[in-house]
């Protein structure tokens, strides 16, 4: 092995300064840094209330080296869809517009702005960096906050007993061109995706998997080990879905256990501590799985060899 | 405060606006650890005798880069094609892989590199120090010191009492096991060099020690133990010497030999000159001293050869007595328990021709008293130093039967230590940086794949032939293929992960490798998680 990576190539499109503001091993860093990567300097960010408002640096500083409008909590989708009109309006038709919102300003919040703009067919890309929670104002629970996990609002005695919502089928309902989950761990699916994002037009939406060394409860070092466990474990699949129909499942997992990406993390404690709780998600696990399995075999017709070994018929 | 920002009113943003970057804040005043980049020693390095740079010419061999590759691997082993070979390689053993799935097959890409460069090799130094060198012995120790003194730019002349370099090598190892083509291309590639040699010339007769030490600025004795050994027991004048049988079978002859023949010995010699008589047609049996379990690993793999082409053996057994009736020869045999005979288990056994093949002793009648004590020389283990000044050993001559690559690092180290000297200079044995573990290993980079098999001819195969090699190399795609599975343990391979998954932005990359940009980083650690393997250390800075 020497230059492990396909699509990400050195010194290209390097558009985050360091000394921007984000906690050590900040996965949502991580995520902005592959996604210039494709952008380039070509592109504008909308950026609702969240912990990116504040990595970006404070006034007069700013560390995405690409033009950004911070908005409103609820509103990066629709103020994404006003840059969008008024750059066309300019016959700056090559510039892409990105809402960059977290799971709050997503899941919960902006979510009508979002399926308006999704429903309207608006001809930007939406990626959501998902850290499972409100983290910049102190670890609350959102609805993307996963069975099991600990949060300031969802404490120990309590831990959170509703499954994360699935966004991606919510787009899929809006039959968007393009719906795709990726995670920082594989920047290569993921760049593979935001290319092909970028060459579709119409409502684009990418949900990218950003784990948060703090709201966590993990030493900063593990982001990533973190986020590639989420995968492997069938905790987070990456696919894609084309226009709301067609599931592709683009890296088949491990199917390792889910302790394998509980126990790398505080916030699991709770679930880690309690059998029951813990054979109960990991049957919801495998549960949801096999569906997304079914329908990529619905999609495609068949399903690849590695994909028997990742199904357990014990559901 | 940084810059006055100086605008007129009509000049001003209508909204408020950034005019600088986050390139203002030195963040790396957050850390706590910071991350270094260090290359390490990988075990399969620190467990090969000669420390041989596995991971870096593995490196250059799946960059393609052959040269590269040729280049760091002969920075250790001057005879990669002779260790592709002979080599028991131990390196293999702890291979970081091994754990994961199967261990490297570092012997086999070392003779694919080796003999790709095998006829490019053999450049003079660029720069000739004036200083002159005598070894003594052209074997294999003599060989690798005149390499690594020539290279650095000292006049080498090998004396040597046969007519050509290699000494074991060349009369003794069978052309099955090391073809001599391939010798003779080492051999070439020292002369190309400009080592000079001066052959069928034996020092102590033809040439005195002491006209040696006077003409050169250093000697270095490295004549090998091959003086035959010959048990004492009544009748040993009537056995066959198999040290004579190997020469002749090298040299081309193919004497009739059948039926039960013994081997006596007490290493892989004896095995050796078994599968020899096996190919002559005879139905060997090794008398061996100890227990099949107290077999060397150096001298497993021929023992295994052996025994898959139908050598047996007898072990834990010493040979009492030989007798010649009816032209046979009767061997008195007992049980051995590693100390003495066993009582009452002495037998007789009856064979065609039995072989003396016991291992050879070294001979230093030619040196003066001063540096021998009782039939050894008296030298530092690593710089082959006496307490003659500029006189220094390497090789089995003052080891004493060993493998190939102990033989060649002792030739390596002689020569710097004799380098140090020439130059006035301390000589410093090399030092390892820390060995890095299966535990620094991140095995999800490395997809699971089986070792690409070694292609060796059947047994059946193997004994219809004294001249065809027995173990084929490994084509150029099956070496790539192999030395993809390699972890390059220890060893920035410039995969680029420090740096895609910083997210600081403070790895940069920089002329193709890695450099951390201290300014910023704030010590997260996720390059050093990341590496796949160990090659970058979180180190303590401040308390928090
Ligand atoms: C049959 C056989 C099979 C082997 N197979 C293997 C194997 O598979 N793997 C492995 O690792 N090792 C093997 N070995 C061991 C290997 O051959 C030795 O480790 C190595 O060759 C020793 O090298 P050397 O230079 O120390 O000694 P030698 O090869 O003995 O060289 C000494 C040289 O000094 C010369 N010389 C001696 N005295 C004088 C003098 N007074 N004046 C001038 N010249 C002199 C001799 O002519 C000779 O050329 C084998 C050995 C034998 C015999
Ligand atoms: C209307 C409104 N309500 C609440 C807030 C306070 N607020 C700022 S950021 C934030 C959390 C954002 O969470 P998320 O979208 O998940 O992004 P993260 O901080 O986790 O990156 C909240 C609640 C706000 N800015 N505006
Ligand atoms: S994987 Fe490669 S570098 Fe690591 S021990 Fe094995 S051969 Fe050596
Ligand atoms: S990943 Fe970047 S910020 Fe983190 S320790 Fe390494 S160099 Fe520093
Ligand atoms: S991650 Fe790759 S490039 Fe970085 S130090 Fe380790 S081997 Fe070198
Ligand atoms: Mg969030």
């Amino acid at each position: 092995m020497s230059w492990a990576w396909v699509e990400v190539k050195p010194n290209e499109n390097d558009l985050l300064h360091p000394g921007h503001l984000a906690c050590q091993g900040c996965g949502a860093t991580i995520t902005a840094r592959l996604a210039l990567k494709v952008f380039g300097k070509n592109a504008v960010f909308v950026i609702p209330a969240s912990c990116w408002s504040v990595i970006d640096g404070a006034w007069p500083q700013h560390a995405l080296q690409i033009p950004v409008f911070h908005t409103a909590f609820e509103t990066a989708a629709i103020a994404a869809t006003g840059i969008r009109a008024a750059l066309d309006m300019k016959g700056r038709h090559d510039v892409h517009v990105v809402a960059w919102a977290g799971d709050g300003g997503t899941f919960d919040i902006g979510l009508q702005a979002l399926s308006g703009a999704a429903e309207r067919n608006e001809n930007i890309i939406y990626i959501t960096y998902d850290n499972e929670a409100y983290m910049n104002t102190g670890i609350q629970r959102s609805s993307s906050t996963p069975l099991g996990a600990w949060t300031t609002t969802t404490p120990d005695e309590r831990p959170e007993d509703r499954p994360k919502k699935n966004m991606m089928e919510i787009l899929a309902a809006h039959r968007v061109p393009y719906a795709a989950t990726a995670s920082i761990a594989y920047p290569d699916d993921f760049i593979r995706k935001l290319k092909k994002a970028t060459q579709i037009k119409g409502f684009r939406f990418i949900h990218v998997f950003s784990p948060c060394p703090p709201g966590w409860k993990m030493a900063s070092n593990l982001s990533v080990r973190v986020a590639r466990m989420a995968v492997e474990t069938k905790v987070f699949p990456l696919y894609e879905i084309e226009d709301g129909e067609v599931y592709t499942i683009t890296h088949w997992p491990k199917g390792l256990p889910v302790e394998e990406y509980f126990k790398l993390q505080g916030r699991f404690k709770p679930v880690l501590k309690d059998p029951e709780r813990l054979a109960y998600v990991q049957r919801y696990i495998e549960a949801q799985w096999e569906r997304l399995v079914r329908l990529h075999e619905a999609s495609h017709g068949y399903l690849p060899e590695e994909a028997r070994a990742t199904l357990r018929s014990a559901i | 405060m940084a810059k006055k920002y100086d605008f007129r009113a009509s000049e001003l943003p209508i909204s408020p606006m950034t005019l600088t970057t986050t390139l203002e804040n030195p963040t790396g005043g957050w850390r706590s650890f910071k991350p270094v980049i260090k290359n390490k020693t990988a075990p399969c390095t620190a467990t090969c005798p000669t420390k041989v740079l596995i991971p870096h010419f593995i490196d250059s061999l799946v960059k393609g880069d052959l040269d590269m590759a040729a280049n760091l691997l002969h920075r250790n082993n001057p005879f990669p094609s002779i260790t592709g070979r002979l080599c028991h390689a131990p390196c293999e053993l702890p291979c970081n892989r091994g754990k994961y799935d199967e261990p490297i097959s570092i012997k086999q890409l070392e003779r694919f590199v080796g003999d790709y460069h095998l006829d490019r090799k053999g450049k003079p130094p660029r720069r000739e120090t004036g200083k002159r060198v005598a070894i003594v012995g052209g074997g294999l120790a003599g060989m690798s010191a005149a390499y690594y003194l020539r290279s650095k730019g000292h006049e080498v002349v090998i004396y040597d009492r046969n007519p050509n370099l290699g000494g074991y090598l060349r009369y003794y190892v069978p052309e099955y096991r090391l073809p001599l083509a391939v010798l003779d291309a080492e051999v070439g590639a020292l002369e190309r060099m400009g080592v000079k040699f001066v052959l069928n010339t034996e020092v102590g007769k033809d040439v005195s020690f002491d006209e040696l030490k006077e003409k050169y600025d250093a000697v270095i004795l490295a004549h090998g133990s091959s003086r035959p050994y010959t048990p004492d027991f009544p009748g040993v004048d009537l056995l066959r010497s198999g040290w004579d049988l190997m020469k002749e079978v090298r040299e081309g002859a193919r004497p009739k030999i059948s039926g039960r023949v013994a081997v006596l010995g007490n290493g892989y010699t004896a095995f050796e000159v078994a599968r020899v008589l096996r190919r002559l047609g005879a139905d060997p049996f090794v008398v061996y001293p100890t227990a099949k379990i107290r077999i060397p690993f150096s001298d497993r793999e021929i023992f295994t050869l052996a025994e898959e082409e139908g050598v047996k053996f007898f072990f834990a057994k010493v040979p009492l007595k030989a007798d010649r009736r009816n032209g046979k020869v009767i061997l008195t045999v007992a049980e051995w328990d590693g100390k003495a005979v066993v009582p009452a288990t002495e037998h007789e056994m009856e064979f065609e021709e039995v072989f003396l093949a016991y291992e050879g002793t070294a001979d230093h009648g030619f040196l003066p008293d001063t540096i021998r004590s009782n039939g050894t020389l008296k030298a530092d283990r690593r710089s082959g130093e006496t307490p003659l000044e500029g006189v220094f050993v390497a090789g089995e001559s003052v080891s004493g039967p060993s493998p190939v690559v102990n033989v060649i690092y002792s030739g390596r180290s002689v020569a710097a230590a004799v380098d140090a000297y020439l130059r006035g200079r301390t000589y410093t044995p090399e030092n390892m940086p820390e060995v890095v573990g299966y535990e620094r290993i991140v095995t999800d980079y490395f997809p699971k794949a089986p070792r690409v098999p070694e292609m060796r001819l059947s047994p059946t195969e193997r004994i219809h032939s004294l001249t065809r090699e027995e173990v084929l190399g490994y084509t150029q795609e099956l070496a790539m293929k192999e030395a993809e599975r390699c972890f390059n343990c220890g060893f920035c391979n410039a995969c680029g992960n420090c740096y895609v998954f910083c997210p600081d932005y403070t790895i940069k990359w920089v002329h193709g490798r890695p450099k951390v940009d201290y300014e910023y980083c704030k010590g997260c650690g996720v390059c050093s998680e990341e590496c796949p393997r160990g090659v970058i250390d979180m180190v303590k800075e401040r308390d928090f």
